[in-house]
């Protein structure tokens, strides 16, 4: 990779995953009881649905299981694992169609995953599953559209739900939450739209919808709620049925809208919010990774943002370029520092952060790989990331570029 | 200061730890002292770092004379350690409350009978200082001309204690909470102080209490203090509180 760009990171291997290197935002993974270390991927679009990636030497990484979509209007875009069990979200393109919802499989046998159940979350509003969060091995959280809900504006109808897979064959639902003023018939007003968009495209931007939902066993308590245009949000979910809203906060506007993750940092009374990038050619610019003081749960306060390259470098050199997701400290073999962040930049690359000051958040390393052969923009556009417990990071390109594996000298 | 300093932890809210060398730990070693409000300096002999070990607060006569008990001079002691814990570190306060109720606990039962203390509560100043949000490393050079040793890495660390003999130095959270680099700084650490540092991971609660109480429990090794708290035969006149900010 002669022409990438870097500091105190080096390229370990690229994987192009036999030609389909278009990665979502899915990434997790697997110990088998052979010893072997898997990452599971799930595609950014048609036809492959995930990708499992036998990363046990991170040199030398070899794809183990593929598979494929049921049709072209679908696409899977995120999974989880706990244990041998894996969620994979379905979500279609146009309201109505199927399949939609989630899917769960025992990955006991990597080579031969084998589906367990289908949570049909399809409806004539609902495009289904989007994001999916499930470290417990109990309860599934994701943002889905549902039969029974109808939004107030078509892109406002991927709501928080919490499905219960304690029997995995039998998955149910155990509870749903969406912020108030998006469905149909409810008392609040409607949201104002942060940035008006025409309906012709239901992707994208304008949205008042789910994005991440994080649940930590050091707060069985509590969701993290990246929820797009209306911010972030933290509830209450002591009671599964009947999530309550503890905390809140919203750049958007003046910021151009699309909260996508909320981590908490739980030694540290922080949480990093990340907006995603969604426009190419810095048209959405700027999208900003937040550190926010979470000392009051009630009362959110932003103090510092990550410091990224320069727009004038990075801003037209083709594709998205600004923040997307971090990695999430998620249990199970999976680095979990609350003062290094890794984060996935687009055009930016891949991106770790120093944040022991989170008033003054340093870049400690980067990545900027150059662009990969068949993509659809003319920059690697990482998508997503996931750290393991030694340290190696692994991070995904939207269009072609598959998985790159990485060390970094902090 | 028995021997010429060769280690320091610098503690509190610092981010640059030359800058508090510069401002205060070359002063410490130029007058023979080895604990500051943000700086301490280690050598071979120096002895434990106690919650009555003068200079990490300035508690001005005037001050303790106008508490109105024994009680309100642990409270004092307890509030003071507190301001010393950045905002951002949220485990570590609620650690060394809890280490600090270990302690008010166990000083009741490590009163010395022969020890000229009215209060056997006064055992509690006796007990380990917990430094919070350190940074760790060499020094080199002289009393006169101290330099933070470049060669090695600077470790953070959640707490310290110094007890004499061993840096026990404590992190928050299991192995996979550190990355690869920090793990390898502090085993250089730990080669180049051996045997004088020794990291402790709180991975649980279990880990937690139970190093609470045991350096809680320290006390009851330590005779009882030859000075009251905080009132130390160098301190002539009253010193100006340190403005909060």
């Amino acid at each position: 990779m002669d022409s990438a760009q870097s500091r105190n990171m080096r390229l370990l291997s690229n994987d192009r995953l036999n030609g389909f290197g278009g990665v979502g935002e899915g990434m997790a993974m697997q110990l088998t009881g052979d010893g072997r270390r898997i990452l599971w991927l799930a595609h950014e679009g048609p036809p492959k649905n995930f990708t499992g990636v036998d990363v046990t030497d991170p040199r030398k990484t070899r794809v183990i299981c593929q598979t494929d979509l049921p049709h072209q209007r679908m696409r899977s875009n995120s999974l989880d694992i706990t244990g041998n069990l894996m969620v994979v979200c379905y979500q279609v393109s146009k309201p109505g169609d199927s399949p939609a919802g989630i899917e769960l499989f025992d990955i006991t046998e990597p080579e031969n995953p084998r589906s367990i159940s289908f949570f049909d979350t399809s409806g004539p509003h609902s495009r289904g599953a989007h994001c999916c969060w499930f470290v417990d091995g109990e309860f599934v959280h994701c943002a889905s559209g549902a039969p029974d809900f109808e939004p107030r504006h078509p892109r406002d109808d991927q709501i928080y739900q919490i499905i219960d897979v304690r029997n995995p064959s039998r998955p149910v639902e155990a509870g749903r939450w969406w912020m108030p003023g998006t469905r149909k018939g409810d008392a609040a007003p409607p949201p104002d739209r942060v940035r008006p968009m025409p309906l012709d495209n239901l992707r994208g931007p304008d949205a008042f919808r789910l994005h991440n939902a994080n649940v930590y066993p050091e707060r069985p308590d509590r969701a993290y709620l990246g929820y797009i245009d209306g911010g972030a949000f933290i509830l209450d979910i002591s009671d599964l049925s009947e999530p309550t809203v503890v905390g809140a906060w919203n750049p958007h506007p003046p910021y151009p809208g699309f909260t996508h993750t909320v981590m908490p940092l739980f030694s540290r009374d922080l949480l990093i919010v990340t907006d995603e990038c969604i426009q190419d050619d810095a048209e959405d610019w700027p999208k900003l990774s937040w550190v926010v003081d979470a000392r009051k749960e009630d009362n959110l306060v932003p103090i510092s943002t990550f410091p990224l390259p320069p727009v004038e470098e990075f801003g037209h050199k083709g594709g998205r370029f600004g923040s997307h997701n971090v990695h999430e400290n998620r249990p199970g073999p999976s680095m979990r520092s609350e003062t290094i962040i890794y984060g996935c930049f687009f055009n930016a690359g891949v991106r770790i952060y120093d944040v022991s000051d989170p008033y003054r958040p340093e870049t400690l390393a980067y990545f900027v790989p150059p662009a990969p052969e068949g993509s659809r923009v003319p920059t690697a556009q990482m998508n997503d990331i996931y750290v393991d417990e030694r340290g190696v990071i692994y991070s995904v390109d939207r269009w072609s570029g598959g998985l790159y594996v990485f060390e970094a000298d902090i | 200061m028995i021997s010429t300093p060769d280690l320091f932890v610098a503690f509190g809210k610092v981010r640059d730890p030359e800058k508090v060398l510069a401002r205060e730990g070359r002063e410490l070693a130029a007058s023979g002292r080895e604990l500051g409000m943000q700086f301490a300096l280690i050598g071979r002999g120096t002895c434990a770092f106690r919650l009555n070990s003068p200079g990490w607060f300035r508690a001005t006569p005037a001050l303790i004379a106008a508490l109105p008990d024994r009680k309100g001079l642990r409270l004092l002691c307890r509030d003071r350690i507190e301001k010393i814990v950045p905002a951002f570190s949220a485990e570590a306060r609620r650690w060394i409350t809890l280490y600090l109720d270990q302690v008010e606990a166990v000083a009741g039962k490590a009163i010395d009978p022969s020890s000229n203390l009215t209060d056997p509560s006064d055992c509690f100043f006796a007990a380990l200082l917990p430094l919070p949000a350190c940074l760790v490393g060499k020094l080199r050079g002289g009393a006169g001309n101290l330099q933070i040793e470049t060669a090695l890495d600077i470790v953070r660390f959640d707490l310290v204690f110094w007890d004499g003999c061993t840096l026990v130095a404590i992190l928050f959270g299991a192995e996979n909470t550190t990355t690869p680099g920090k793990r390898a700084a502090i085993a250089a650490l730990e080669r180049a102080l051996a045997p004088r540092l020794r990291v402790r991971r709180i991975e649980n609660n279990e880990d937690s209490v139970s190093l609470a109480a045991q350096l809680a429990a320290e006390i009851r090794q330590v005779p009882a203090p030859h000075y009251g708290p905080y009132r130390f035969p160098e301190l002539q006149e009253p010193l100006p509180m340190e403005e909060e900010s």
